[in-house]
């Protein structure tokens, strides 16, 4: 269960990106909405939803989405996950999307975050609107029939809420140290 | 004839109840019976141990599904398998089940 509850402002931090920088979430130049996603290298359930999150920037940058992935897991036990090999994913993906390294865990657990991917959506005054999993379809992305994480960025474009608030995230735990 | 199947897992990856699904969905098609047995993996001396490599860890007449060769034994992983097509998945592929299990049974005729 996430630490954040619904209308909780988010916690912001400054973490080092896979592109060179320190991203916070107070920076002026992310978009009105943030998309928080922890994930990683290593989880095949992160990796069946990558494509999807390239997606999902791409399709909705011009509404002012901007994608944050986290990794925070333990890249002593998990050394596909250490920042190094994050900067290699980032490369062979082209993400279009910050991807950050959370080494000391701090940020994952501020945010209650259990699952890799597990997101969570701000509204455009930086309020939780949505928590949990992409969709509901992680293995084949044509039989996708829910797009939770979609629904709730259309719901916001549109001045409204989100119907669907919260799911349960479906991927591999975090790597605790 | 019958097929032993033995599943390792862990219980912080989603991957083993739908995995057995699939297995027995396949036996179920094709018309075959099994023995599915599995293991509940808590540590990483049991990861290694049983040859634990995520979750679910598959093995079909003692051969490792989808076999990797590693040293490396986490009892909180899970387990990626490649994909029918392209790219990888958290399940074992529905359609190199039903060509183990379809060769297994022909082997036995």
């Amino acid at each position: 269960m996430s630490n954040l509850k619904l209308n909780d402002p988010y916690v912001n931090f400054l973490l080092p990106s896979t592109d060179g920088n320190d991203i916070s979430l107070d920076m002026a130049d992310l978009g009105e909405y943030k998309l928080v996603i922890f994930s990683c290298n290593h989880c095949p359930y992160a990796q069946a939803w990558e494509d999807r999150i390239i997606k999902i920037q791409e399709k909705y940058k011009s509404n002012g989405l901007s994608v944050i992935m986290i990794s925070s897991n333990d890249a002593l036990k998990y050394p596909e996950d250490s920042f190094p090999k994050m900067k290699e994913r980032h490369k062979e993906k082209s993400f279009n999307f910050h991807y950050l390294f959370d080494e000391s865990q701090e940020v994952a657990k501020m945010y209650g975050a259990e699952r890799t991917p597990e997101v969570f959506l701000f509204n455009e005054i930086g309020l939780l609107k949505y928590q949990g999993t992409i969709d509901d379809n992680y293995e084949n992305e044509a039989e996708v029939k829910i797009k939770y994480v979609e629904d709730a960025i259309e719901s916001l474009i549109s001045g409204k809420d989100p119907k669907v608030t919260q799911t349960d995230a479906v991927g591999c735990t975090i790597k605790w140290i | 004839m019958k097929i032993d199947i033995l599943i390792i897992y862990n219980d912080s990856c989603p991957s083993f109840e739908p995995a057995l699904e699939r297995i027995n969905e396949v036996l179920n098609e094709l018309g075959m019976s099994s023995n599915i047995k599995s293991r509940l993996i808590s540590n990483d001396f049991e990861a290694k141990k049983y040859k634990f490599i995520g979750s679910p860890t598959i093995f079909i007449n003692g051969v490792q599904f989808e076999e990797v060769s590693t040293e490396i034994y986490r009892f909180d992983n899970c387990r990626t398998f490649t994909k029918d097509g392209d790219g990888l998945s958290p399940l074992p592929s529905k359609k190199k089940l039903i060509e183990i299990f379809t060769k297994l049974g022909r082997n036995n005729v």
